[in-house]
């Protein structure tokens, strides 16, 4: 059965994490929309690393990543939204199959309590049958022994 | 209840795991067949517990399989080194507080961001609290409710942020979603308990299906020797008398080879199973 209660915490923090992340890689790698008619501006990145070598131009910083086209974009948000949508299937398919959804607490005790009497109940007969093996091992015994006497008497 | 040995930073690590408590060693047969002869001669049934006197009068190596009493629920005591109470849950309003305290002292974003996002958020319970009324079904319904109403409410934040990023009707979602989520873990693990006694069903009935099939396999094989054994018993009985006939004309060392070969055959449909 597995733990499912800690399945479903893991995944609904994946799935936190993936909204997180989503929103972080839209603000990093949106292209510019251009209005027609009007000059490109830069993307959020490119004008942050700009700004950024402005106010400190002995050392610039690492170049950002080259921003990602606007097809590439297009393909990685429906790709980030794909996987956002399967993840959450995942989580209902955990609630769904959560364990015990129609007993309560009471009825749980109750059955708790009706199989530990026929453990019980079956640990002597296994005793039982553990004595009658064992008998039966003796019998299959005595009779090799016999029929090797006979053998070669 | 056992406790662990304190953690020592300069401990040399000998074996991954500790050592089991000592008194493991005094469960034999031998003292628990003592013990439950303790018990019978003062008439202690199973469920009562012992008094302190019956306690003292017993020898030192049964004392130990005396269970001690459940902790109360308002005792403390360490798990992985850690103090803890039996009633865990009681302390979520403390932990909200926490979150709280955390989200207003320390905002969403980095510091580069010339706007931080700080959140004035409060936890609020989504579901009812009485559990007599609220059934199991139920929480699985809330769980989905909640799910989902993450997903919407992370659909609706995507469409403020691209209409006008610093909307306050952002924080709301954000608080929103931030208030789901915790809900959906509360949730869960208010319905831990559940789960234990499920997996602890489910496994016993396991065991009784196991010990069950044990059973009948020794049944039908002590059927099958019985019958064996019957067989070759009239079958032996057969060749004696014909090996009385023939005696004088079969070798004796061939008489021998034959006898063990149908010794062999005897034990082969015997052991082969």
């Amino acid at each position: 059965m597995g733990d499912i209660l800690t399945q479903i915490q893991d995944e609904l923090d994946m799935l936190l994490h993936q909204m997180q992340s989503s929103f972080a890689y839209i603000r990093l790698q949106a292209p510019p929309s251009v209005p027609p008619g009007q000059p490109a501006l830069t993307a959020h990145a490119e004008f942050e690393y700009k700004a950024q070598v402005e106010r400190n131009p002995q050392n610039p910083p690492a170049a950002p990543p080259p921003i990602a086209s606007p097809e590439q974009y297009r393909k990685d948000i429906a790709e980030l939204s794909r996987d956002m949508v399967v993840k959450e299937r995942q989580i209902e398919l955990l609630i769904a199959n959560l364990p015990g959804l129609e007993n309560s607490e009471e009825e749980q005790v109750q059955r708790m309590k009706e199989l530990e009497k026929e453990l019980e109940a079956l640990e002597g007969e296994r005793l039982k049958a553990l004595e009658d093996k064992e008998r039966l091992v003796k019998m299959v015994e005595e009779k090799i022994i016999k029929a090797g006497k006979v053998g070669s008497g | 209840m056992a406790q662990p040995p304190p953690i020592e930073e300069d401990d040399v690590l000998t074996s991954y795991f500790p050592n089991p408590p000592p008194f493991y060693k005094h469960f034999t047969p031998k003292n628990l067949d003592a013990f439950a002869q303790f018990k019978d001669q003062h008439n202690i049934t199973d469920n009562a517990s012992l008094t302190p006197t019956q306690l003292l009068e017993l020898p030192t190596e049964l004392r130990y399989l005396v269970p001690p009493a459940p902790p109360s629920p308002s005792a403390e005591y360490t798990v992985f080194g850690r103090p803890t109470k039996l009633t865990r849950l009681d302390d979520f309003p403390e932990v909200m507080g926490q979150i709280r305290q955390r989200l207003l002292r320390h905002p969403l974003a980095g510091p580069e961001v010339a706007e931080a996002i700080v959140l004035d958020w409060e936890y609020e319970q989504l579901y009812p609290s009485s559990s007599s009324s609220f059934s199991f079904a139920d929480r699985q319904n809330y769980l989905f409710r909640f799910l989902r109403s993450i997903i919407l409410s992370y659909i609706e934040l995507l469409g403020i942020v691209a209409q006008e990023p610093t909307a306050a009707a952002r924080d709301q979602k954000l608080k929103d979603i931030l208030t789901l989520a915790l809900n959906m873990h509360a949730l869960v693990n208010e319905y831990r308990p559940h789960q234990a006694r499920e997996t602890l069903i489910g496994e016993t009935e396991r065991q009784v299906e196991r010990k069950r099939k044990e059973v009948e396999g020794v049944r039908e094989m002590s059927v099958r020797v019985r019958e064996v054994l019957e067989g070759f018993e009239r079958g032996g009985g057969g060749i004696r008398e014909e090996k009385a006939a023939v005696v004088r004309e079969v070798g004796e060392e061939e008489r021998r080879v034959q006898r063990q070969r149908e010794m062999w055959g005897v034990l082969d449909e015997v052991l082969g199973r």
